[in-house]
């Protein structure tokens, strides 16, 4: 494990410098953006809709590159010239692993027991070692009565479960996620966040895109933050975060919320499920 | 435009395929070299987006509706050779799930929908729209001429692959084996639902597309603003290779063309055409057969004009026509009328009209405030739209059986034991001989078996025979119920309706009926029980098993996969429209609707190949396609497939013997 050696530990595993990224229509998705991961680290991309934490996570995974700027993986650059190598990137896609935003997109084949099958087929292992996998991924993330069925016979929170297991199927060092509580009821959260504290436990690196402020500090050790107008507004540690509800207000992450006390306005910031307390001298509290 | 098994012959059902083998490798080869690694998803997804979009209603002149079959439009999107790849597969899936054209009258359908309508559409569309720009408004009507030339070719070779079938084959008594009409009918009535109805509904709706994603920047296919000297070249090459093929592709036509009234060939005229086109001296043994017994290929109209008042041919020709199409009309209706009533509980959503007064403060536009419960009450939502009801009927319905195919397949019964590549020869084997049988019985046993096997396979009998009766018969018996007729089927009479002009229902065409619709039944039946008992994934395992290509076997897998997706967005956007829909839509309004919807859908199936790419690149695919390793068969699976074999090599015998 990366973890456990401490020569590759100080060596970043992801490195960003001045990272620029433009859509095929002219669109700036990312926008002069630096910054490292450790092996080990968890990583959160917290911003609002449209900020760009997507398009890095597809930098990150070497699905597209930069228009201007380095990215290095492992000690290397990830270009396209690298990555177009079938053996480079084997072993690339090996390292990573991806969970997409949309879950349609990642299963994409005609059951359960395919779609964990495909990394490891594609790997080339053995039919034993393959079976082997799929059973044992299935069991870990609670799907082996899933496994006969096809995609679009199960519910966006199991497909959601689906897409961690086969990525996790491939076995690889640094998981990349995008939004992988969306579609998760709360005791699938739990356990969501009970899994990646064990695989954490493992050495694995998570970097994780996220607008869900209330478990984003059970996820993470270090945020990045985002503005919208796609450029990194900070980069502070999980703990951080609570006390820096300025900046979240800044990049439009949470909202001014407006309150009605008796005839008197007033604001503060507000963000869903970051515990906050009302204190008002006059006139006595009663919301409506 | 499907046809379904048992009315072409099965020679030219394998014609048919062989012609479609070379075209299918040369696509699938050119298309490896231009997409890469991307080619499965990218086709996987441009067959779904095909696929869906054949379900969609466009509504045609006469208060009619047209199903768009899209090839055209995907060439011009995606190119010629995707088209080819994307359209073959959509109706495969057609064939296998939905009973909508045949398994065996796949090369067939697959020759005219996946080729020649989309080469010559595509052919017609790079001919009207020159060098024209990418967004210029005449490649948006190059592709509305271009598509409408396409969908009426490929209509005139379904009516020539029809209409050949009495010409080529016919029983010792001179009764047509097959389809029983001849080119005289097929071709002009298929024309004509075409030139009126589909074809206009199609080229709008196609123009309408290629609009929409101008719009939105879209580069169509071979319009790339950077071409280099190299890329001009292969250009070149290519639009020579999709002249050639729209050629071969347009031949048949030219078939028509000789002589100055078709459909009145004899045997010499068939053997000059053919020793044209092959080269080689071969008459059609029951045409000589029969012209030595005094049998013109216009016997029938002959006949028909013998026992009625005057002798006009021309005239019978047209009510012939007239006949076809009435009876057709009906029978479509009346299929509609079965579909709906199956989803009775969906067609009435209407939305709710009586809207609570919302607060008038907070920043809301007034307009919003504002209840407008009074002028919405007397509107009446969604009645003079039958297409939205339609488009989501069928939409729900196709999705439903996409979804919900292997409910009882994965139940204990005999046929899910078997093991899933012997169970798909087997019926294979059966299908075969179904529609090579001319034999009442041999009918009746093969779908008395199917109904046993239902049984003991936990699938309800009902279920089963509501499918065949629901699918493709539904054609058939449009253009089966004139054979009982004296005009159609001259012979001893059963019941005279009519003694001037003379028709009666004989004897001879009742049995020519029954005869047709039993075996479309049958092997509607084979195909039905093989998928309502087989999982689709072992299903596709089958196909590998008995070697059918891998690349082929993930392209299906993977289509019906985002079938699923695309036609539950589809069903959502119609939904969303229905539910904002109040008043009356005109008909042009409901073709824009459609087209701009299925730019929409195109958009976001492009949107979502991306991501299909990165999460099979993300996971290690390199354009190899690598499969588990396959189940072995058992003695139970070599029993049944033995049985199946004597069973059919039995029936097909005893029939040869005793008529
Ligand atoms: N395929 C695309 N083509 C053009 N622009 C795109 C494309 N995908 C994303 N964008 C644009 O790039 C920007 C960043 O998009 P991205 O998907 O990375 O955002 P995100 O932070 O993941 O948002 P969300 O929280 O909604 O998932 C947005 O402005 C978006 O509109
Ligand atoms: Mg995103």
């Amino acid at each position: 494990m990366a973890s456990s050696d401490p020569s590759v530990a100080v060596l970043p595993l992801f490195k960003l410098t001045d990272v620029t990224f433009r859509y095929a229509d002219g669109q700036v998705a990312l926008n002069g953006i630096s910054f490292a991961v450790r092996p080990g680290e968890r990583v959160a991309l917290l911003g609002a809709n449209g900020c760009g934490k997507s398009t890095l996570l597809k930098i990150l995974g070497g699905l597209q590159y930069p228009a201007s700027g380095q990215v290095e993986g492992f000690g290397e650059p990830l270009t396209a010239a690298r990555l177009d190598n079938e053996e480079t990137a084997q072993i690339f896609r090996r390292r990573v692993g991806f969970v997409f935003q949309n879950s349609d997109a990642q299963l994409f084949s005609p059951t359960v027991a395919d779609e964990l099958a495909f990394g490891p087929v594609h790997m080339g292992l053995s039919a034993a070692e393959v079976e082997e996998r799929v059973s044992s991924v299935a069991a870990l993330t609670g799907i082996e009565h899933l496994l006969a069925r096809a995609p679009f016979q199960i519910s966006g929170g199991e497909k959601k479960r689906v897409a961690l297991a086969c990525t996790l199927a491939t076995n690889p060092d640094v998981i990349l996620m995008d939004e992988p509580t969306a579609a998760l009821d709360p005791r699938a959260q739990t356990w969501l966040l009970d899994l990646l504290l064990k695989l954490h436990d493992v050495g694995k690196t998570f970097i994780i895109a996220t607008h869900d402020l209330e478990t984003v500090s059970q996820i993470a050790d270090t945020v990045v933050v985002f503005r919208e107008d796609h450029t990194i507004a900070a980069v502070l540690p999980a703990s951080q975060l609570e006390s820096n509800m300025k900046l979240l207000v800044q990049v439009n992450l949470v909202h001014d919320h407006l309150h009605r006390h008796g005839s008197t306005l007033h604001s503060h910031p507000h963000g869903h499920g970051v515990e906050h307390t009302h204190d008002h001298e006059e006139p006595p509290h009663q919301e409506v | 435009m499907h046809i379904p098994d048992g009315v072409l012959s099965p020679s030219t059902c394998a014609a048919a395929a062989a012609v479609m083998v070379p075209i299918w490798w040369t696509a699938a080869r050119k298309l490896k070299t231009t997409l890469g690694a991307k080619q499965l998803p990218v086709l996987a997804l441009g067959s779904a987006f095909c696929f869906t979009i054949m379900m969609f209603n466009v509504p045609a002149p006469g208060g009619t509706t047209a199903h768009p079959v899209a090839g055209t439009l995907l060439a011009i999107l995606l190119g010629p050779w995707a088209a080819i790849i994307g359209v073959s597969t959509a109706i495969a899936i057609q064939a296998l799930f939905f009973g909508d054209g045949g398994v065996l009258a796949y090369g067939a359908n697959s020759f005219t929908m996946a080729f020649v309508l989309p080469m010559v559409g595509y052919a017609v569309y790079r001919l009207v729209a020159g060098k024209s720009s990418n967004a210029s408004n005449r490649r948006a009507l190059a592709a509305g001429v271009g598509s409408f030339v396409g969908i009426n070719t490929a209509a005139s070779i379904v009516g020539v692959l029809l209409g050949i079938q009495p010409l080529l084959f016919r029983d010792a008594s001179g009764h047509p084996l097959y389809f029983p009409f001849g080119l005289n009918i097929t071709v002009p009535s298929m024309l004509a639902a075409h030139l009126l109805l589909a074809g206009p509904a199609e080229a709008i709706v196609t123009a309408m597309v290629v609009r929409y994603m101008q719009r939105t920047g879209y580069t169509l296919y071979g319009c790339a603003t950077e071409a280099t000297a190299d890329q001009n070249r292969s250009r070149r090459w290519e639009s020579l290779w999709v002249g050639i093929l729209a050629m071969i592709a347009l031949s048949p036509l030219g078939l028509i063309a000789q002589g100055d009234a078709f459909g009145e060939w004899n045997a010499e005229d068939i053997r000059k055409v053919i020793f044209k086109v092959t080269g080689q001296s071969f008459v059609p043994k029951g045409m000589a057969h029969l012209q030595a017994m005094g049998y013109h290929p216009l016997s029938i109209l002959q006949d028909y004009a013998q026992s009625g008042s005057s002798a006009n041919v021309p005239g019978y020709i047209g009510a012939g026509i007239l006949g076809v199409s009435s009876i057709l009309v009906v029978v479509t209706i009346l299929g509609r009328r079965l579909t709906k009533s199956e989803q009775a509980h969906y067609v009435h959503g209407e939305p709710n009209p009586s809207l609570t007064p919302s607060q008038s403060s907070g920043g809301l536009p007034i307009w919003l405030s504002a209840s407008n419960s009074d002028e919405a009450s007397h509107l009446s939502a969604g009645k003079n739209n039958p297409f939205l009801q339609r488009t989501l009927a069928e939409l729900t319905s196709g999705t439903a059986t996409a979804l919900r195919a292997d409910r009882w397949a994965n139940q204990s019964g005999y046929l899910q034991t078997l093991n899933p590549a012997a169970k798909l020869a087997g019926f294979l084997v059966l299908l075969i001989t179904a529609a090579v049988s001319h034999s009442l019985a041999v009918l009746a046993v093969l779908l008395i078996f199917a109904n046993v096997a239902a049984y003991a396979s936990g699938i309800p009998v009902g279920v089963l025979n509501r499918r065949v009766l629901l699918s493709a018969p539904l054609f058939v018996g449009g253009i089966a119920i004139p054979l009982m007729f004296s005009f159609a089927s001259p012979g001893h009479p059963l019941v005279v309706l009519w003694h001037s002009p003379y028709v009666a229902v004989t004897t001879e065409g009742v049995s020519a009926f029954t005869l047709l619709i039993l075996r479309v039944a049958a092997t509607v039946a084979m195909a039905v029980l093989l998928t309502m008992s087989t999982p689709w994934h072992k299903l596709l395992a089958a196909m590998r098993s008995l070697k059918v290509p891998s690349i082929f076997v993930a392209l299906m897998a993977m289509t019906y996969r985002y079938i699923t997706v695309l036609l539950q967005t589809a069903d959502d956007m119609f939904t969303a429209r229905k539910s904002r829909t109040v008043g009356r839509v005109r008909d042009a309004e409901a073709r824009r609707f459609v087209g701009n919807g299925i730019g929409v859908l195109f958009s976001k199936t492009l949107a979502l190949t991306d991501e299909v790419v990165a999460a099979m690149t993300a996971r290690g695919y390199t354009g190899e396609v690598k499969v588990v390793a396959q189940s072995v068969w058992q003695r139970k699976d070599k029993l049944w497939i033995a049985c199946i074999f004597i069973t059919a090599i039995a029936l097909t015998l005893g029939e040869h013997y005793h008529g």
